[in-house]
């Protein structure tokens, strides 16, 4: 058994409120990620599953527990853990090409090897004609995708990615989905994908974390074994896929009922 | 909800208004008294109407008095001009200032002539005015220290142009020479005495008894004011009167009052007000038809040269005394 | 088949629609229209003598003394010294302003620190520390530069605060993750994210320093705009008066206008919200 890529081991997280009360958002959760696997963990809103992924990046800190990358305790944000957030947090006054090659400051790469990182993840999610322009001029796809491209450039031992394409139409969604799925085809980062959207977590990951209702936790775990390469088309009407649907609906279905009661 | 909330607000706001106003209604009297307005400035130039208020001179006279404060005689213009104004305290250099622009003013009182009220201080090695060639003097445009400055150097064969002027407020001119960051300041009662309070060394070049009547102060009524009430305004020089012998029978509750009025203390104002020298109505009499013609004639030249208007005006036509002859 | 044109509403009825868009000419119209409006009423007030001359002179005497002013050259000198003044008082604020208010804006310990006597001199009229000033500084233009700077700082160092405050805190989040230190990301990512708003701040103080003339020049000055005002009040020369009024609002209205353009220069990625 090869050492988990991310250990999440016993992770409690309690917040004060403004009254000056503790709530409890993350109850004694585990998970590993394996060394090139795209994990998805999904839950009914409020589950902890956003804090969970700012825990692993290091942007939060743990109440109690341990978070280990490569089977090192993770002590705060770095370049070994990637993030793709669902508001893009491109830098408008950065071009495409500047927002990618700014996550490349701190690399210590020479200028050319930059410029051949930063021009392979452009062309790689698409985006080679808009090279020059700025956030301000591109659509909310288009952004999603540069902020994707600014993750993977360094490369980074893990991708975390939070409800990436949340705020986009469902056109969109779908071709970042496959867009994404034809990326991570090329190298295999490792990824821990964020979502409420049960298909998308479906199509996209390799297994699957169905967290509790908060305080979260791990409720269940399905592995999805559907065959690879994966296309969005091929899974419409998949038995295999439709059966995980459900399998997946219905864990998810009674945590939610219990996170609005709450 | 928000139309009933909106309601009940406004009615709040109308109850606050309304008890706004029914705080200035006065009481009704017998006899109608007579309204009048007068501007005022914190100057102890103006010192008796402040005790004829303290001492209810005007009620007894027949009149409802309002003493309005102004921050410069300049602005009183503006009052005069809408009609908001019956009756006000000014320089004589302003009344024949603003009579020149074509407000409609009567003098009718002679009220105060400076003597050490406003002089001329300076550092302790400047020891005459011809010693201030080059330096700086700071000094109140348009103001009294204005006239006395250029009447102080004119006679001196010396202008504006032998000096650096440094113009700033009164107040100020007093508190740069305390710093000592002007060589001279021109200014008047009560900043004189503070300065001289905070450095006994400062020298006194020249004051406005060098010229008595130059730096005076005179009480203005609108000329409508004076056609339609002749007898209010014998009234109100008869208050003044009455105020004056207050002031001569009791000189220490007087200044008291007077002090309080100009925001001061009796001690600080001491030699102020040893430094002014009020007239009476008898006095008046003298003056108004006398000497003091041939001061406004010396005013009108010194306000002339500061270019405090173009040309000197009719100033047999800004003195009246129909009134004051009965 | 031609497809009959859609009936379009006549543009006038939409005039008065709540948050639409107007054609270009009917907004500059409107400005114009009501300036001119203004101006009528002047020119009737007082050619009419509706309002006697010593309390609004009329618009024709306003010209006359300016071009006097000109031709004195008054204007000129005025101009330039009062520029001087403010553009120095000013600069001395923002030289201050900027990194004080960067630090308060990033790190709470120094917000704690400034703010409770930033709050209370904010409050405070500059006029009443002339005499304070000449006590500390003379009377010479570094007095002036206080007075204009005491007025404008106060503001400015809280309006930057905010500026910086806004940044979206994950922009700088996503920063750590690239291995920036707290001090590179300081640099590099929240001094650029809140440029467009400092600049902003920057017309807005400007404005303000010029509101703060007339206190400036009180004290020990021979030419400029405030005192000219001040002067010609303290002389009823009320030409004079509204044509410093005038002058300082148009000089005001070009110094914004400058930051504006520039703006639209420095930062076209700035996104704009409706």
């Amino acid at each position: 058994m090869t050492t988990p890529k991310l250990q999440v081991q016993n992770a409690w997280k309690s917040f004060p409120t403004d009254k000056g009360e503790q709530v409890l958002a993350i109850q004694d959760l585990s998970l590993h990620i394996q060394p090139n696997e795209f994990v998805s963990l999904v839950g009914p809103s409020g589950c902890g599953k956003s804090t969970l992924l700012m825990m692993a990046a290091g942007l939060e800190m743990l109440s109690q527990g341990e978070i280990r990358v490569d089977g090192r305790l993770i002590s705060g944000p770095g370049p070994d853990r990637g993030v793709v957030f669902q508001t893009y947090t491109l830098f408008p006054w950065l071009t495409v090409e500047d927002n990618i090659r700014f996550a490349l400051k701190k690399s210590g790469l020479s200028r050319e090897r930059q410029d051949e990182l930063v021009q392979h993840h452009i062309r790689l999610v698409g985006l080679g004609e808009f090279s020059q322009a700025h956030p301000n001029q591109l659509s909310g796809g288009m952004r999603q995708r540069v902020a994707i491209a600014r993750a993977l450039v360094y490369r980074p031992q893990i991708l975390l990615m939070d409800e990436p394409f949340g705020a986009l139409d469902a056109q969109t969604r779908m071709l970042m989905q496959e867009l994404l799925l034809e990326v991570w085809q090329a190298d295999r980062t490792t990824v821990l994908f964020i979502t409420h959207d049960v298909e998308e977590a479906i199509l996209l990951s390799d297994r699957i974390y169905v967290m509790t209702a908060r305080p979260g936790q791990i409720k269940d775990e399905i592995v999805v074994d559907l065959p690879r390469p994966r296309g969005l088309l091929e899974t419409e009407g998949n038995i295999r896929f439709t059966e995980l649907r459900r399998q997946v609906l219905s864990l998810i279905h009674s945590e939610a009922q219990r996170a609005m009661s709450l | 909800m928000f139309a009933r909330r909106f309601v009940f607000a406004l009615i709040i706001v109308l109850l606050l208004a309304l008890s706004a106003c029914t705080g200035q209604v006065a009481s009704p009297t017998a006899v109608e008294p007579v309204k009048v307005r007068i501007g005022t400035q914190p100057w102890i130039g103006y010192g008796p109407w402040w005790i004829a208020k303290e001492k209810g001179l005007f009620e007894k006279n027949g009149l409802d008095a309002e003493l309005v404060d102004f921050v410069q005689d300049t602005e009183v213009n503006a009052a005069f001009a809408s009609g908001d104004m019956d009756a006000a305290n000014l320089a004589t250099h302003t009344a024949i200032k603003l009579f020149s622009n074509g407000v409609d003013l009567r003098t009718v009182l002679l009220e105060d002539a400076s003597y050490a009220a406003d002089a001329i201080l300076a550092k302790p090695e400047i020891q005459s005015i011809s010693d201030l060639k080059g330096r700086t003097v700071a000094y109140e445009e348009g103001s009294t220290s204005d006239l006395l400055l250029n009447y102080a150097l004119m006679q001196n064969n010396m202008s504006l142009a032998d000096i650096n002027p440094s113009p700033m407020p009164a107040a100020d001119a007093g508190s740069a020479l305390i710093a000592d960051k002007v060589d001279a300041a021109v200014t008047y009662e009560p900043y004189i005495s503070a300065a001289l309070a905070e450095n006994k060394n400062l020298k006194l070049l020249y004051d406005a008894g060098e010229r008595p009547g130059l730096i005076s102060d005179v009480f203005v009524v609108s000329g409508k004011f004076l056609k339609e009430n002749p007898l209010a305004v014998l009234a109100l020089l008869k208050v003044w009167d009455e105020a004056m012998t207050f002031y001569k029978e009791n000189p220490e509750e007087a200044k008291a009052i007077i002090a309080t009025a100009v925001g001061s203390t009796p001690e600080e104002l001491a030699t102020a007000f040893d430094g002014v020298r009020f007239y009476d109505l008898a006095e008046n009499r003298a003056q108004l038809t006398g000497d003091f013609l041939k001061t406004i004639e010396d005013v009108a030249k010194v306000a002339l040269s500061i270019k405090l208007f173009d040309q000197i005006p009719d100033l047999k036509a800004l003195i009246d005394t129909s009134v004051l002859g009965k | 088949m031609a497809e009959a044109p859609v009936p379009q509403p006549h543009p006038r009825s939409r005039l008065l629609e709540l948050r639409h868009e107007i054609p270009r000419q009917y907004y500059i119209g409107a400005g114009a229209a009501l300036i001119a409006l203004i101006v009528l009423a002047w020119v009737l007030l007082t050619t009419l003598g509706i309002v006697p001359h010593i309390f609004l002179p009329s618009p024709m005497s306003v010209w006359q003394e300016l071009i006097r002013q000109i031709q004195m050259r008054i204007l000129w000198q005025d101009v330039s010294a009062s520029l001087y003044r403010i553009t120095v008082g000013w600069l001395l604020s923002t030289l201050l302003a900027v990194p004080i208010g960067i630090l308060m804006g990033n790190f709470r310990f120094f917000e704690g620190l400034f703010e409770p006597l930033v709050d209370l001199v904010r409050y405070m009229p500059a006029v009443a520390f002339v005499p304070l000033t000449i006590l500390w500084l003379g009377v010479g233009d570094g007095q002036k530069f206080a007075i204009l700077f005491i007025g404008t700082f106060f503001q400015e160092v809280l309006l930057i605060m905010d500026n910086v405050k806004n940044v979206p805190l994950d922009l700088i989040q996503v920063s750590y993750t690239f291995g920036l230190s707290k001090w590179e990301i300081l640099w590099h990512v929240i001094l650029r994210a809140a440029m467009p708003g400092i600049w902003d701040t920057f017309r807005i103080t400007l404005g303000w320093a010029w509101t703060y003339l007339v206190v400036a020049e009180l004290v020990a000055a021979n030419v400029g705009l405030g005192y000219r005002i001040m002067r010609a009040q303290r002389f009823l020369e009320t030409e004079t008066i509204i044509l410093g009024i005038l002058v300082i609002g148009v000089l005001g209205l070009i110094t914004d206008y400058l930051f504006k353009i520039s703006y639209k220069r420095l930062f076209p990625w700035v996104v704009q919200s409706r």
